[in-house]
C-alpha cells in the first residue's frame, strides 16, 4: 500500500509513539522484521573466584555482591522495559561445576530465559548472605578455571536457546586484571575463543571493578577479550569502577540493544542528502497494559473485535467502513483511502529548511518529548562526517537547525529543530553525553492557546529578596536519575509481591514526595519571613481557594442549578436551550433529560449539549 | 470628503448589526466584502482580489466552524456588501481563469431602508447586509460560494431577514472584517482611502493585513475557540507553611484534527440508508481449537510480571494503586541550565497563576517568580492534579510578562524513562573528521540559510522566518480544507491543497536558489555518495528513495492512472507530494523555476496524454510552460510589496531567458522582454525593470542562439535606451507620492477633517475593532 516502505533502505522500529499514530502494518521491511520480532540477549558472567568476596576500598559490599546487585537491577529494569528480552546467569571461579559440557569450575546459575519472580528472589537470597558462607557451601570458590571454558558456555547457552535471539552480549564482571597470569595457554584459548564469539556477533564487554591493592590493568588479559562495537566506541575503555553507582551507569548504558526507531535520509537542499539515524532516548515508561485470562483457569485470551452494520446487522470487512466527520450539522463522507490521502505530505524524512539562533527555540515550544540522531553510513557514505562538520559548526555559532520532519509515508509533516549536542565523558571515561543532535518538536499555530491573563501584582523588592533567600537555600543539583516514578515502583512491588506470594509488598520510597521536614529545617526561618512580609495576618491559604470557588458556584450556576436539580422539566431546559446557556446546566442534569426525553446521547459534556441543542432545534 | 462619509456609513452599519446584546461569551464578526469593480480585475490568469477575498471569507468562517463545532454558544457572522453599483455589469478579465462563478458579477444597488437618519441624508447607498449576524453554517458556505457574485438578486430577500433579526443578543466583541483594495468608490482617490483607513485603524485599535497572509491571519479567528478552563486549583507549596494559592491552565497541547468516525458503506450504498452506524463487537476465546468463547463476566484482568502473568483481582486494584493526594509541591530549585531541553517530557505546557481575587497570593507569587527569574533558577515540583491520579514530576519555570507574571510547568523524565546508550565518538575513525576547509563549506550554509532574518514582512523589515506561532498545521488545515470541500460539493473528488497551506513547507526558494551551488561543493567535497546494496526484496534496492525525481514521477504517473481509471475527472490525484515536485503540470509560485524546469524537461507525449478540460492541451509542452513562467512573472512582479518578491521574479526571468537560449526559442524570450519594457516603462513595476537593466539581462542575441534575429549591438542598446530617463522618473514620483502620504499639505488636511468626522460618531464607544484585509498596499497606491 505505500509505495515507500517496500524494499526502501530507510526503515523505522517499533516506535510505541508513531504506531499509535496510524497503523503500521504488513509492509515493515523483511530484514527488519528479524532484527526487531527478536529478542535481545544478554548472559551475566561473574566471577567467583575468591578476591571477588573481598571487601575493599571502603565499600560495604564485596565486588561479587556489587555483581549480583547490578545483575538485580538488570532483571528488574528488563521486567519493566522489555520483559521479552532473555537473561542469564553464569559463574565461574566456583568449586562446585554445572554446566551441559561438565566443564570445571562453572557453573549456569539460570539459563537463558525472561525474567520471572523467582530469578529476582534467588537473587535476593545472595545478596542477603553478607558473609559468603552459604556461597562457600553451595558453590565454593576455585581459580582452576579457563576463560575458554567459560566463553564457550556462553556461546553454547546463546546457540541452544529455543527462542528466536537478536543482539547477544555478555557482561563479564571481574575485579582480576589477570586471570591467566603465567599460563600463556589458556591465555591464547580464552583470546581465541573470544575472538570467535565476536565473530559471530556475539560482544563481549567488561564490567571491571576496582580491587584495592592495584590498578585494573586492561592491557595485561582482557583488550584481547572484550569487544568495542564500532557504534558505541568512545575512543577509550572506561576505568574499573569501584563503586555501585559508577558500575551501575556503566551496566545500564549496555544492557539494552541500542534500537533506533528509524533511519531516515536528512536533505539538506536539492539532492544533497545525509543518513541519520532516530532513536528515542526519553520516553514515557507507562505502567503496562493488562491481558485478559480467564478467570477459571487464568489462561489468557484473545480477543475478536468485529465491526457490524447497525442498519443490516451485517459484519463489515475494512473496504465496507468509510469515514465522516461532522461539519455544520452535517456528515461528511470520504472514502479510507481519501482520509490517507488528506495526511499525505509526501516522502518521509528530515529536510533543513534554515537555521536559527538557538534562542528562538523557546523553552515553552513543547508538544512531545524529544528524539536524537545521530549520522548513519550505511545508505550514504560521507554521512558522518558531514553530520559531524554540522554539529561543530552548529555548536560554535550557537544555532539549531529547523527541519520539517515526516516520520513515516502519509504521516503529517512536524517542524523540528536540531539543537547541536557535544560528547562528554566523565572523569572515568564514560560516555554521559553522546554527541548527536537532539530532535526538539515545535508546536504549530494551532497548539497555543489563547489565554486571558489577568494582570498579576508587582512584589516589593524585599519580599523578592526573601524569595530568592528561599530559593537559594533549597537550591540542589537535579539529575533525572534520581526520580523513580511512584506508580510504576508501587505497582511492580504490588505484583512482585503476588508473584512471590508475599504478605506485604516490599516498601518503596516516593522520591518524588517533597521532604517537608528539611525543607522546613534549612528554608523554615526565610519562609516564615516571606510569609511575615507578603501574607496579612490572620490570611487563610485554604479560605482563599474554596471562598473563591463558593464564590463561583453561588454567582454563576448556584441558584439555577439547583432549581434544575430538583425538577428537570422539560420547559426548564428549554428555555436554557433557547438562551444558549445548555452548558450551565451539570452533566447530570443533561444525561437525566436525555433519558426522559429519549435522546440517545452519550460521551462528553459537549455532545450532550449539542444534542439536547437539536432536540429543541437551537444551534 | 466622499471617501470618509462612505466609511462612516460602513461602520454604522456594522454598529447596527452588533445592537443590543447578551451573551459576552459570543463574538460577533461581520465581514464587509468591497464588490466595487477595481476588486473584479485581474490580470489573465490571475485570480481577481474579489476572488481572493471571496477564499479568505470561506476560509475565516469555516475555521470558526471546526473551532467551535459543538459549543452552545456560537460566534456570529454577518456579510456586508459595498461597493455595489447601479446594475452596472463589468466585464470581467479573468474570463478564463478556472472560477467562472466569480467572473462576471452583477452589481445592484440597494439602499438600506432602515429607520436610520443617515439614510435619509442618502448616505446609505451602495452598501448591501446580505447575511445578518447568526452563527455561521454550511448555508452560510454554501451562500458565500456560490451566490455572492453572480445572483446578488438575493440581497433582497436577505435584508428582509436582517431588519427581523435585530433580536435581544448581546455579544463580547464585535469585529468587523474588511476585505478592500480601497479602490471605491472613487478609483482614483485609493491614497485617500488609506489614509482614512489608518486614521480608523488608530482608533479603533485595529489591524490591516495583506491577503497574502491570510492564513497567518486566522490565528486572530480561533482565539478563545477552546474555553478557558482551569486543569489545576490549589497551593503551590513549599515546605509545610507556605501555600500560594494558584490557577493553572493548559498552554500549549498539540492540537488534532477531530476523530474520523466510522461509517457503513454497506447500508450507505442500499436503497434506504439508516443511520449508518457502525458498531462494534468483541468477544474472548480461549487460544484452543475450538477457540471456545468466554463470557465478558468471566473475564480476569492478569499483568505480566517478566514472564509471570499475575492475575489481578478487583479488590486488588483498588487496594493497590498508589494514593497521592492532589498537591502542587516544591522539593527544591535548581540552576535552569542543569534541566536540559531535551529531558522535557510530556504533551505539553501547563501554565500557573495566582488565584484571582486573592490579593496576597498574587503577591507572593510574584515574588517567587520574580526571584526565579534573577536567579536564573527553575523549581522542581512533584504534582498530583486531582486525587490519586498518577503524581508527575515536573518543573516549574518563571515566564515574566508586561502585565503579568507566571510559572509555566512541563513534565521531567522519571529514572525508568530514560535511555542511556552509548555511541560512538564521531572523532573515533579518523577518516570522519571534517578538514577546515569542510567546515568552512558548512558555516557558508549556516550563513546563508539564516532563517531569523529571512523573510520581509508587510512593513519591508526581516523577520524569523517560521515562527511556531505563524505556522500552522498543514494536517489540520488541508483536513479543514477538505471536509469543507466535500461538504459543498460531495461529489468531487478532494480538491487540491491550497497553496497557503503548502507554501511554508518548502525551504525557501530564495535561499536553495543562493545555495545551489554550495550544496554540489559540499557533496563533492565531503564525498557524499548513496552506497549500492543488494536487492533485500523482490522490488526494492537500497538507494530507491534517493532515485531522482523522474524514477518518483513514473511512480505518481502510474499512480495517477489507476486514479484516472477509477475516475474519469482528470485532476484526481493532486497529493501535495505530487504537487509540489514530482508531478510538475504547472508553474506554481512556491518554487516557479524549478517547477518549469522540470515542465519543460518532461516528455511530450506525456503531456499530450494528460491533456484535461482546465488547460488547452493543444500546446507544445514548452509553450505550455513558458506561457506560464511568463504569466507567473508578471504576477510576481505585480504581486509583490515593494520589492519583496522582485528577486524571485528575476530568478524566473533568467530561467526563462536560460531555457529559451537552450531550445533555440529567442524569440519567446525577446518578445516578452520588449512586453516588459513597453508596460513596466509605465507607472507600474518600474523598480523592476531597473532591476533588469542593472543585471543585464538582454535580448537574447545571435551570438547566443542562432535563432535569434537580434544583433549584439542592438540587444545591448535596447537596455539602455530606456535606462537613465526612467531611473529620474521614478525617483521623482516615488518621493512625492511619499510625500503625499506622510506629510502632503494637500492630504494631510484632508486626513485631518475626516479624523474629526469620524471621532463626532464616536465610534470607538461601540468597541468596534476593525481588521481590514488590504490586498494591495502602498506599492499600487502611489502608482495609480
Amino acid at each position: 500500500m505505500t509505495t515507500f516502505s517496500e524494499g526502501s533502505a530507510w526503515m523505522w522500529g517499533g516506535s510505541d509513539m508513531f504506531t499509535a499514530e496510524e497503523e503500521d502494518g504488513q509492509d515493515v521491511a523483511a530484514d527488519q522484521e528479524i532484527r526487531w520480532a527478536n529478542k535481545d540477549s544478554l548472559i551475566m558472567l561473574i566471577d567467583c573466584s575468591m578476591p571477588m568476596f573481598r571487601l575493599s576500598g571502603g565499600n560495604d559490599l564485596t565486588p561479587f555482591q556489587l555483581s549480583i546487585k547490578c545483575t538485580r537491577s538488570v532483571l528488574m529494569n528488563k521486567i519493566v522495559s522489555s520483559d521479552k528480552d532473555l537473561v542469564g546467569i553464569v559463574f565461574f571461579g566456583t568449586d562446585k561445576s554445572g554446566n551441559p559440557s561438565d566443564f570445571k569450575h562453572i557453573h549456569v546459575l539460570q539459563e537463558l530465559d525472561s525474567p520471572d519472580a523467582q530469578r529476582i528472589l534467588e537473587l535476593d537470597t545472595m545478596l542477603a548472605d553478607e558473609d559468603g558462607t552459604d556461597f562457600v557451601e553451595n558453590y565454593g570458590h576455585n581459580d582452576d578455571f579457563s576463560m575458554n571454558d567459560a566463553l564457550w558456555t556462553c556461546s553454547h547457552m546463546f546457540s541452544n536457546s529455543q527462542q528466536k535471539i537478536g543482539h547477544k552480549r555478555i557482561m563479564l564482571f571481574t575485579n582480576n586484571d589477570d586471570p591467566h597470569e603465567g599460563n600463556l595457554s589458556l591465555k591464547r584459548l580464552a583470546q581465541t575463543k573470544a575472538k570467535d564469539l565476536n565473530d559471530i556477533g556475539i560482544e563481549i564487554e567488561l564490567m571491571h571493578i576496582q580491587s584495592a591493592n592495584n590498578i585494573f590493568d586492561i592491557t595485561k588479559f582482557y583488550q584481547d577479550i572484550i569487544t568495542i562495537p564500532e557504534d558505541e566506541d568512545v575512543g577509550a575503555v572506561p576505568d574499573a569502577s569501584g563503586k555501585f553507582d559508577e558500575l551501575l551507569i556503566r551496566v545500564r548504558a549496555k544492557d539494552h540493544k541500542k534500537r533506533s526507531l528509524m533511519k531516515i535520509p536528512l536533505n539538506l537542499g536539492q539532492d544533497l542528502e545525509v543518513g541519520v539515524t532516530i532513536f528515542s532516548l526519553c520516553r514515557p515508561t507507562s505502567r503496562p497494559s493488562y491481558v485478559q485470562l480467564d478467570s477459571k483457569t487464568n489462561q489468557v485470551v484473545k480477543t475478536v473485535t468485529k465491526h457490524i452494520c447497525e442498519d443490516t446487522g451485517s459484519e463489515l470487512m475494512a473496504a465496507d467502513i468509510k469515514y465522516y466527520q461532522t461539519f455544520g450539522g452535517e456528515r461528511v463522507i470520504f472514502e479510507k483511502e481519501e482520509v490517507g490521502e488528506i495526511k499525505n505530505f509526501g516522502k518521509n524524512g528530515l529536510t533543513l529548511m534554515g537555521f536559527k539562533p538557538k534562542n528562538c527555540v523557546k523553552r515553552h515550544y513543547h508538544v512531545r518529548p524529544s528524539y536524537f540522531i545521530y549520522p548513519d553510513e550505511s545508505v550514504i557514505s560521507g554521512s558522518t562526517r558531514l553530520v559531524s562538520a554540522l554539529l561543530e559548526r552548529t555548536l560554535a555559532r550557537d544555532v539549531v537547525a529547523i527541519c520539517k520532519f515526516v516520520p513515516r509515508f502519509a504521516s503529517g509533516p512536524k517542524f523540528v529543530a536540531l539543537v547541536p549536542q557535544k560528547e562528554v565523558l566523565d572523569e572515568h571515561k564514560v560516555q554521559v553525553v553522546p554527541p548527536g543532535f537532539n530532535v526538539v518538536f515545535l508546536p504549530y499555530a494551532e497548539d497555543f492557546r489563547q489565554l486571558k491573563y489577568e494582570e498579576t501584582p508587582a512584589p516589593m523588592n524585599e519580599q523578592v529578596d526573601k524569595a530568592k533567600d528561599i530559593v537559594k537555600s533549597l537550591t540542589f543539583q537535579y539529575n533525572p536519575d534520581k526520580f523513580e516514578n511512584p506508580a510504576l515502583q508501587k505497582h511492580y512491588s504490588n505484583l512482585e509481591a503476588l508473584a512471590l506470594d508475599r504478605d506485604v509488598p516490599e516498601e518503596f520510597i516516593d522520591y518524588t514526595e517533597p521532604d517537608a521536614e528539611n525543607i522546613d529545617k534549612r528554608a523554615g526561618h526565610h519562609i516564615n519571613d516571606f510569609i511575615e512580609l507578603t501574607f496579612p495576618e490572620g490570611y487563610d491559604a485554604s479560605a482563599g481557594l474554596k471562598g473563591a470557588t463558593k464564590r463561583k458556584t453561588t454567582s454563576a450556576t448556584g441558584g439555577t442549578a439547583k432549581k434544575v436539580k430538583q425538577e428537570t422539566s422539560e420547559i426548564d431546559v428549554k428555555e436554557y436551550a433557547q438562551k444558549g446557556l445548555l452548558s450551565k446546566l451539570t452533566v447530570n442534569d443533561l444525561k437525566a433529560f436525555c433519558k426522559t426525553a429519549d435522546i440517545k446521547c452519550q460521551g462528553k459534556k459537549a455532545d450532550l449539549v449539542a444534542a439536547v441543542a437539536a432536540h429543541f432545534n437551537v444551534n | 470628503m466622499a471617501y470618509s462619509k462612505f466609511w462612516i456609513v460602513v461602520l454604522c452599519i456594522m454598529e447596527c448589526c452588533f445592537s443590543t446584546l447578551i451573551n459576552h461569551h459570543q463574538e460577533a464578526i461581520a465581514i464587509c466584502l468591497d464588490v466595487s469593480p477595481s476588486m473584479c480585475y485581474a490580470p489573465q490568469g490571475h485570480a481577481s482580489k474579489l476572488e481572493t477575498s471571496v477564499n479568505a471569507i470561506n476560509m475565516i468562517v469555516s475555521r470558526k466552524m471546526f473551532s467551535q463545532g459543538h459549543l452552545a454558544n456560537k460566534d456570529e457572522f454577518a456579510l456586508v456588501l459595498f461597493g455595489t453599483q447601479a446594475r452596472k455589469r463589468i466585464d470581467n478579465y479573468t474570463a478564463c481563469s478556472t472560477k467562472n462563478a466569480l467572473s462576471v458579477i452583477d452589481i445592484f444597488v440597494y439602499c438600506l431602508e432602515s429607520d436610520n437618519d443617515l439614510y435619509e441624508d442618502g448616505q446609505y447607498e451602495n452598501i448591501s447586509v446580505v447575511r445578518p449576524l447568526g452563527p455561521p453554517d454550511l448555508n452560510f458556505l454554501r451562500y458565500i460560494q456560490t451566490n455572492i457574485a453572480p445572483v446578488l438578486d438575493s440581497i433582497i430577500v436577505a435584508m428582509d431577514l436582517l431588519k427581523k433579526s435585530t433580536s435581544g443578543k448581546k455579544f463580547g466583541d464585535k469585529r468587523i472584517i474588511l476585505f478592500s483594495d480601497l479602490g471605491s468608490p472613487f478609483a482614483d482617490d485609493q491614497i485617500a482611502g488609506e489614509s482614512t483607513l489608518k486614521k480608523i485603524l488608530e482608533i479603533v485599535d485595529g489591524d490591516s493585513h495583506s491577503l497574502r497572509s491570510a492564513l497567518s491571519t486566522l490565528s486572530f479567528f480561533q482565539k478563545r475557540s477552546i474555553k478557558m478552563t482551569t486543569v489545576f486549583r490549589g497551593p503551590l507549596e513549599i515546605g509545610s507553611k507556605l501555600k500560594i494559592n494558584t490557577y493553572a491552565y493548559i498552554k500549549v497541547r498539540e492540537s488534532k484534527p477531530e476523530s474520523w468516525k466510522k461509517l457503513s458503506a454497506i447500508s450507505e450504498a442500499s436503497n434506504q440508508p439508516g443511520d449508518m452506524k457502525v458498531k462494534i463487537e468483541r468477544s474472548y476465546h480461549l487460544n484452543d481449537e475450538d477457540e471456545t468463547e468466554i463470557e465478558r463476566e468471566n473475564l480476569a484482568k492478569g499483568y505480566k510480571y517478566g514472564k509471570t502473568i499475575v492475575p489481578w483481582l478487583k479488590i486488588d486494584e483498588e487496594s493497590m494503586k498508589l494514593k497521592a493526594a492532589k498537591c502542587l509541591s516544591v522539593l527544591g530549585f535548581t540552576k535552569s541550565e542543569n534541566v536540559k531541553r531535551h529531558w522535557l517530557m510530556g504533551d505539553g505546557v501547563v501554565v500557573f497563576m495566582p488565584a484571582p481575587n486573592d490579593e496576597p497570593a498574587g503577591v507572593a507569587f510574584s515574588a517567587l517568580v520574580q526571584a526565579l527569574y534573577e536567579t536564573d533558577k527553575v523549581a522542581v515540583v512533584r504534582y498530583v492534579y486531582r486525587n490519586n491520579s498518577q503524581p508527575k514530576l515536573g518543573i516549574l519555570f518563571p515566564q515574566i510578562k508586561a502585565t503579568y507574571r507566571s510559572l509555566l510547568f512541563i513534565q521531567l523524565p522519571f529514572m525508568e524513562d530514560i535511555r542511556q546508550y552509548t555511541f560512538a565518538s564521531l572523532t573515533t575513525n579518523k577518516k570522519n573528521v571534517p578538514t577546515d576547509d569542510q567546515l568552512d563549506l558548512v558555516d557558508d550554509l549556516v550563513t546563508s540559510m539564516d532563517l531569523s532574518r529571512a523573510y520581509r514582512d508587510d512593513d519591508g523589515e526581516l523577520i524569523e522566518a517560521l515562527k511556531p506561532k505563524l505556522t500552522f498545521n498543514p494536517v489540520l488545515q488541508r483536513s479543514y480544507q477538505c471536509i469543507q470541500h466535500r461538504a459543498l460539493n460531495p461529489d468531487d473528488a478532494l480538491p487540491r491543497p491550497d497553496p497557503v497551506i503548502t507554501r511554508y513547507l518548502s525551504p525557501s526558494q530564495d535561499v536553495t536558489a543562493t545555495c545551489a551551488s554550495h550544496f554540489q561543493k559540499i557533496k563533492d567535497s565531503f564525498g557524499i555518495v548513496h552506497v549500492q546494496k543488494k536487492k533485500k526484496r523482490d522490488d526494492g534496492t537500497a538507494a530507491s528513495i534517493f532515485k531522482d525525481n523522474i524514477d518518483l514521477a513514473l511512480e505518481l504517473d502510474t499512480s495517477s492512472k489507476r486514479a484516472k481509471d477509477s475516475n474519469s475527472t482528470a485532476d484526481v490525484d493532486f497529493s501535495i507530494s505530487s504537487l509540489s515536485k514530482e508531478n510538475v503540470t504547472e508553474v506554481g509560485t512556491v518554487q516557479p523555476v524549478q517547477d518549469f524546469k522540470a515542465m519543460i524537461n518532461q516528455k511530450d507525449e506525456d503531456r499530450f496524454e494528460e491533456g484535461t478540460d482546465y488547460r488547452p492541451n493543444w500546446y507544445p509542452m514548452n509553450t505550455l510552460a513558458c506561457k506560464q513562467m511568463k504569466s507567473r512573472i508578471w504576477q510576481l512582479v505585480m504581486d509583490s510589496i515593494g520589492s519583496q518578491l522582485f528577486p524571485k521574479a528575476m530568478d524566473c526571468l533568467k530561467a526563462l531567458r536560460e531555457e529559451c537560449v537552450r531550445l533555440g526559442e529567442p524569440a519567446v524570450f525577446n518578445q516578452f522582454l520588449q512586453d516588459m519594457k513597453d508596460k513596466l516603462s509605465n507607472a507600474f513595476g518600474r523598480d523592476f525593470w531597473l532591476l533588469v537593466v542593472e543585471g543585464e539581462i538582454t535580448l537574447i542575441s545571435v551570438q547566443e542562439s542562432s535563432e535569434s534575429d537580434v544583433t549584439v549591438a542592438d540587444a545591448k542598446s535596447f537596455l539602455k535606451s530606456t535606462d537613465t530617463k526612467v531611473e529620474d522618473n521614478t525617483k521623482e514620483t516615488t518621493e512625492e507620492d511619499a510625500d503625499d502620504l506622510v506629510v502632503g499639505n494637500d492630504v494631510k488636511k484632508r486626513s485631518t477633517c475626516e479624523y474629526d468626522e469620524i471621532t463626532c460618531y464616536e465610534l470607538p464607544r461601540a468597541g468596534i475593532a476593525l481588521i481590514s484585509i488590504v490586498p494591495f498596499t502602498f506599492t499600487i497606491a502611489i502608482t495609480s
